[in-house]
């Protein structure tokens, strides 16, 4: 049983999917998701490797096709109204080099510009020069981290309402890495928007993440306010009686859990005070009590569920 | 923020200025190639015919020069050609940039096409029209060159037709330059096939089908009511195709 919400309340939902599912030959890669980002949101999508995350971004922007399901961003239908959304969208894609790599990135500026009539030029220029890009060389020699600035730029200047990033900060070096992410955080302070990241690595994303849904295997596993993440998913610490039978008030609670001889370590969601009183009555002597960063949440709600109770 | 605040798509307009300033970008090194390519092999042919008029005893010009129906067959190779090069770094299995935009799929593939089109008009009749200039430079003296409206317009239409076809494949197919050898072959294979085994409908069909798509390539040189209606049998029936194949939806990969 998984404890973790899958389902976010509101009636705001800058993008919204529902039952989507999608096969590419025998391979299942959706198995019916229920994504939804608030409006304004900063939402991080995290997922291993395969898990569905680009599928799903793909058929918001119809560049996929979904075999069952809907999606809708901005109040538009993914498949019937593909255009006016991606209109709206900045998308930064999964690959690099995605872009025809064969103008000079000061061409590609001015081509990608002409599709969106709110192409701010001006900003176009600051944020080549924030990132220092070189507009004169060709985008296709550009190395992994130029050709994700180049993008970066692509995605922002027209000022989207919804940014969809796909893996941003993906191959990158610490320092590109951590431009990349001061420039996302200023571009939300100067023209808000709605955010939806993909990505594996978290840690990166925490301090602009305010939701996160966590994908595996092609399914929401949990989707919720990172607020709520951090105040009710906890590790606790404590030692219990030989013999100890566990605290079945708590089954169907727990994400993860270890044992190290009469101590045990468990990732439980709930209330802390609440759980603290059931180990209590169930004779365990809590230790400690800790919060998880949003990598330690993401790895705890994407273990596998093989411990769903609270037993030796 | 209400929905007329947000941004608009573009206008079909600024698609189409996009798509010919960026082929126009991409197909800069072609034109001057293919230019020069089309020059030489005018050139050569138009000295040939003056050299062998003034040298060649017997030999007299011909009373009418058909500069431009000289063009043809070269053309037909250009415009096989050239979508190719509209698509080089778009095919099918690259296309995920292009679908990215927010154009509808169908009407940005045929944009592109129609764009890439426009743009072989432009280069043909950019060297049609230097070659008369050199053409009536070199053959001034004997002043019965033929550049009269038909002349101008016959390879215009061949390379139409041609450039249509070849886009239907480019657009519809994996891999273009695959797609154009395996499309010949297959035919070819077939028609062997069928040839060999006594399938002679199939055979027929074949044959009749190549002499159609011979006829109306023809068609503008020579214009008679039946070459006509092949070159517009085969106009129509791209058409169709073109408009099929751009409509529809292929998961980018």
């Amino acid at each position: 049983m998984n404890p973790l919400p899958t389902r976010l309340s509101g009636d705001t939902f800058a993008v919204r999917t529902s039952g989507l599912r999608k096969a590419f030959r025998k391979t299942v890669a959706l198995r019916g998701i229920d994504l939804t980002v608030p409006e304004g949101a900063v939402y991080v999508l995290v997922g291993p490797n395969g898990a569905g995350k680009t599928t799903t971004l793909g058929i918001l922007l119809d560049l996929v096709r979904a075999d069952d399901g809907s999606a809708e961003a901005l109040g538009f239908d993914s498949r019937s109204h593909g255009p006016d959304l991606r209109a709206r969208v900045g998308y930064l894609p999964e690959a690099h080099n995605w872009e025809n790599g064969w103008m000079n990135v000061r061409s590609l500026f001015s081509y990608h510009g002409r599709y969106f009539p709110t192409w701010d030029v001006e900003y176009q220029r600051r944020l080549e020069k924030r990132l220092e890009i070189e507009t004169g060389r060709p985008y296709g020699k550009l190395s992994k981290g130029q050709s994700r600035r180049v993008q970066l730029v692509l995605a922002l200047a027209h000022r989207p309402p919804l940014l969809i990033l796909d893996e941003p900060t993906d191959g990158l070096d610490p320092l590109v890495r951590e431009t990349t992410l001061s420039v996302l955080a200023e571009h939300m302070a100067e023209c808000p928007a709605t955010l939806l990241i993909s990505t594996h690595l978290v840690h990166e994303s925490e301090r602009l993440a305010d939701h996160i849904g966590v994908l595996r295997d092609g399914e929401i596993r949990a989707q919720l306010p990172t607020g709520d993440l951090h105040r009710l998913l906890r590790r606790y610490r404590a030692e219990v009686p030989e013999g100890w039978a566990g605290a079945p008030s708590l089954n169907g609670s727990v994400l993860r859990r270890s044992v190290g001889g009469r101590e045990i370590q468990w990732t439980i969601w709930g209330e802390e005070r609440v759980v603290r009183d059931a180990l209590r009555e169930a004779g365990a002597a809590v230790r400690e009590v800790y919060s998880l960063s949003l990598e330690e949440a993401a790895v705890s709600m994407l273990s596998p569920e093989e411990t769903t109770d609270v037993d030796h | 923020m209400s929905i007329t605040d947000l941004p608009i798509r573009p206008s079909w307009k600024a698609v189409a200025g996009a798509q010919l300033r960026m082929l126009a970008l991409l197909q800069r090194r072609d034109f001057i190639a293919l230019g020069l390519i089309l020059l030489s092999f005018l050139l050569v042919m138009l000295v040939g015919i003056t050299w062998a008029t003034v040298n060649v005893e017997g030999s007299g010009l011909p009373e009418i020069i058909p500069l431009f129906q000289l063009l043809v067959p070269p053309v037909v190779i250009v415009a096989a050609v050239w979508p190719l090069g509209v698509w080089r770094w778009d095919s099918p299995d690259q296309r995920g940039y292009f679908w990215s935009l927010p154009v509808s799929r169908g009407r940005h593939t045929l944009i592109r096409v129609a764009m890439g089109w426009v743009l072989l008009m432009i280069t043909l009749l950019s060297f049609m029209a230097v070659l008369l200039v050199l053409a009536r430079a070199v053959m001034l003296e004997f002043g019965n060159l033929e550049t009269s409206l038909v002349g101008w317009y016959a390879p215009l239409a061949t390379a139409t037709l041609m450039y249509l076809l070849v886009s239907c494949l480019v657009v519809a197919l994996e891999g273009p330059m695959r797609a154009l050898l395996w499309t010949v072959l297959g035919v070819l294979g077939i028609w062997v096939v069928a040839s060999a085994v006594g399938l002679d409908p199939i055979a027929n069909l074949i044959e009749r089908s190549h002499e159609s798509l011979i006829m109306a390539l023809g068609a503008p040189s020579e214009p008679t009511r039946e070459r006509l209606s092949h070159y517009v049998g085969w106009l129509t029936a791209g058409l169709v195709v073109l408009f099929l194949v751009s409509y529809r939806h292929r998961d980018a990969r």
